[in-house]
């Protein structure tokens, strides 16, 4: 089941929500960047986005 | 279908049913069952007698039910071969025969109540998949009112009612009162392009269904008004727009907008339509005699899962099957020495199926005139050494080119060459490192990552490029003569679905401050489904390198196709300048800590490999002891 989740992307940073079903792997984009390096935000990944200055464009 | 029915080289094999593939390209095997017919085909002269006296009354399916059949029967009157069945579920009962009387009338003697379905084991060298589709059922959108209102047809029953063929002999009547119509309404798009209700797609022949059926009734009865109720009338092929404007100046009246509310007048039996005119915002109101519903195309339900199935192909989110490639293979399956031709692949009228199927049958036939196929040179080779049987190179194969391993059996997977199309997504994901990919083996590829970060690591982004969209993609680039920054050094692998993560690892070991893994949209890509291997893989490198304290943004990942230039400039541009913001220090943290996890790493897989080994040693002196 395709749920609401907040992707992040690792190019511009932008955070964003986007229906999330685990089983299902498909083509994501940023809508800020169009970068295809998006991935789901999780306590780890938001955790070592605080930790470290974040590469960013834009 | 006759003509295929007396050629020699052609064996119909009509109510049969394909219950088993397999095989590869040239060496297919397959199990057909067929259906008992109770009739002898050869010996039946279809003088329908058998059908006279058989007591069974039912709705005739090719006449869309608009008249009956027998138990036995002439499928329909072109039928090949010409001969009668018997259909089983709606017969009265043969153990004990409860009627017979079909037998007792056969002068030819050629009805057989005991036949049963046979099989047939045949060996092909090609296949063509034509089976065809299915149309909507109109039910679904009740405010149209089919089923419920008796003069509320689909465009299939009306295809029927003014057939000469047909069960009226092609005189158009409307099943209320059998009165000829003189008022008719169409209504486009029932079932397509209604993405939250029915299929999103265009059903690409209802159009010009309708526009012919308009003419056709003003060619039956001058006097006869015909509306059609549609979002946008599509007449894009050769004539068509000819046909549309001779249907306009025929009288027919062309209402751009769908009615919102129908019903049927309990007394008359007319129907009243509501309809928004989109072009004028007017709420108008008609009134006709016989309502026609321009139904959609639809996947084959029965069937069309089971092919699918069979031969391991994938479809479109549509269900439509997944062809090759879209512009450069669009009759091929990805699965090599299989054809489409039809419906099967997409919606499309009959010019369109032949077409596509005598294309279909071009590729077959050269493939089969030449007795032999051309193999890639780049494939997969699975060495025995070091394989544990864990079955992840068969399962990721998009083209099922390996066979399935079994322990217990000592079965090793196999490549199997005629139907690999050599990704290198086997390669990249055995986690025992035992597949070798021909021409783009990992020690191949290391060494370029090693020549590129030799010198001067921290000014370098090492990128990883697919042969057919990503690398073209900076083809393209160059041919446009757009500018992208010299830091990025592209390694090409043939899939995206080639990128071990060891070689991602191995980069970042050696001090690369930045990896970009690029390949195909998902849509294009070459290998079926190679490129979903590449995301989840690197969505998993990201999670580790989390874990190693290494910021993900490290690694990039990107689809670019060979026609975006500019789109292959912008990101190398993008590269640079994250490239910029990644420091030594943190790079040479990395190092540490990618060096310890590979080192960590490889004793596990020398322990994987020790262990397999020894299993391999205890089945090899098993086999001896059997022999
Ligand atoms: S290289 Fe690709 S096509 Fe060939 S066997 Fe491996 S996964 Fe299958
Ligand atoms: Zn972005």
């Amino acid at each position: 089941m395709a749920e609401s989740t907040t992707f992040y992307c690792l190019r511009c940073q932008n955070r964003f929500p986007v229906q999330y079903d685990p089983k299902e792997v498909k083509e994501r984009s940023c809508p800020r960047c169009g970068s295809n390096s998006v991935r789901k935000e999780t306590p780890a990944a938001a955790e070592t986005q605080a930790r470290s200055p974040s590469v960013k464009i834009g | 279908m006759m003509d295929a029915g007396r050629h020699p080289k052609v064996e119909l094999l009509t109510d049969s049913e394909v219950e088993e593939i397999s095989g590869f390209v040239g060496n297919f095997r397959a199990r057909i069952r067929r259906k008992a017919r109770y009739v002898d085909e050869k010996a039946c002269t279809s003088c329908g007698e058998c059908a006279k006296v058989c007591p069974v009354v039912v709705p005739d399916e090719y006449q869309q039910g608009l008249s009956s059949r027998r138990a036995i029967y002439l499928p329909f009157p072109q039928a090949v071969p010409s001969s009668y069945a018997l259909n089983m579920s709606d017969c009265l009962g043969v153990r004990p025969i409860a009627c017979g009387k079909c037998v007792e009338v056969c002068d030819k003697k050629c009805i057989d109540l005991d036949m049963e379905d046979r099989f047939l084991d045949i060996e092909i060298g090609t296949i063509v998949v034509a089976t065809g589709l299915d149309v909507y059922d109109p039910r679904a959108q009740d405010e149209y009112g089919y089923t419920r209102f008796e003069n509320v047809i689909t465009s299939m029953e009306f295809e029927r009612l003014i057939c000469a063929g047909g069960p009226t002999g092609g005189h158009l009547i409307r099943p209320s009162d059998r009165k000829t119509p003189k008022r008719i309404g169409f209504v486009q798009c029932v079932g397509s392009r209604a993405p939250a209700r029915a299929a999103p797609y265009c059903s690409n022949v209802c159009c010009m269904n309708t526009v012919k059926d308009t003419l056709l009734i003003s060619e039956h009865d001058p006097d006869a008004v015909s509306h059609v109720f549609y979002t946008d009338m599509r007449a894009f092929g050769k004539g068509f727009e000819d046909l549309y404007r001779r249907s306009r100046e025929a009288g027919v009246r062309y209402v751009r907008g769908l009615p919102g509310h129908v019903k049927q007048d309990p007394k008359t039996g007319d129907v009243r339509v509501t309809v928004e005119n989109t072009l004028t915002g007017d709420l108008e109101r008609y009134e006709v005699d016989l309502l026609v519903l321009s139904v959609g195309l639809v996947p084959k339900k029965n069937g069309g899962n089971k092919v699918k199935e069979l031969l391991a192909l994938s479809s479109t989110s549509d269900g439509f099957l997944l062809e090759a490639h879209p512009k450069l293979k669009p009759v091929d399956a990805p699965t090599r020495g299989v054809y489409f031709a039809g419906c099967v692949e997409a919606p499309k009228d009959v010019k369109d199926s032949v077409t596509q199927a005598s294309a279909a049958a071009a590729r077959a036939g050269a493939l089969l005139a030449a007795g032999r196929v051309k193999i890639e040179a780049i494939t997969a080779e699975i060495e025995r050494e070091g394989c544990n049987f864990c079955g992840r190179c068969a399962r990721v194969c998009p083209y099922h080119a390996i066979t399935e391993s079994d322990k217990k059996r000592g079965l090793y997977p196999v490549v199997i060459q005629a139907a690999c199309a050599g990704c290198g997504t086997c390669a990249a994901e055995c986690p025992n490192d035992t597949i070798t990919m021909r021409h783009f083996t990992d020690l191949q590829l290391l060494g370029q990552v090693d020549a590129i970060l030799e010198e001067k690591p921290m000014e370098k982004v090492v990128a990883f490029a697919c042969n057919w969209c990503s690398y073209a993609g900076g083809d393209t680039c160059g041919t446009s003569r757009l500018q992208y920054p010299p830091s990025v050094r592209l390694i090409r692998t043939m899939c995206s679905g080639r990128v071990d993560e060891d070689f991602v690892w191995h980069a970042f070991e050696k001090g690369a401050p930045l990896v970009l893994v690029s390949g195909c949209h998902f849509s294009d890509c070459h290998y079926i489904s190679a490129v979903t291997w590449t995301q989840q893989r690197v969505e998993k490198i990201w999670i580790q390198m989390e874990k190693l304290g290494m910021r993900p943004e490290r690694l990039q990942l990107d689809w670019i196709s060979a026609a975006e230039g500019q789109k292959f400039a912008r990101v190398m541009r993008q590269m640079d300048e994250l490239l910029k913001q990644i420091t030594p220090e943190e790079v040479e943290q990395s190092k540490k800590a990618v060096a310890e996890f590979l080192r960590q790493k490889r004793e596990k897989l020398e322990k994987r490999k020790a262990k397999a080994a020894e299993g391999a040693g205890a089945l090899a002196a098993a086999a001896l002891e059997k022999s």
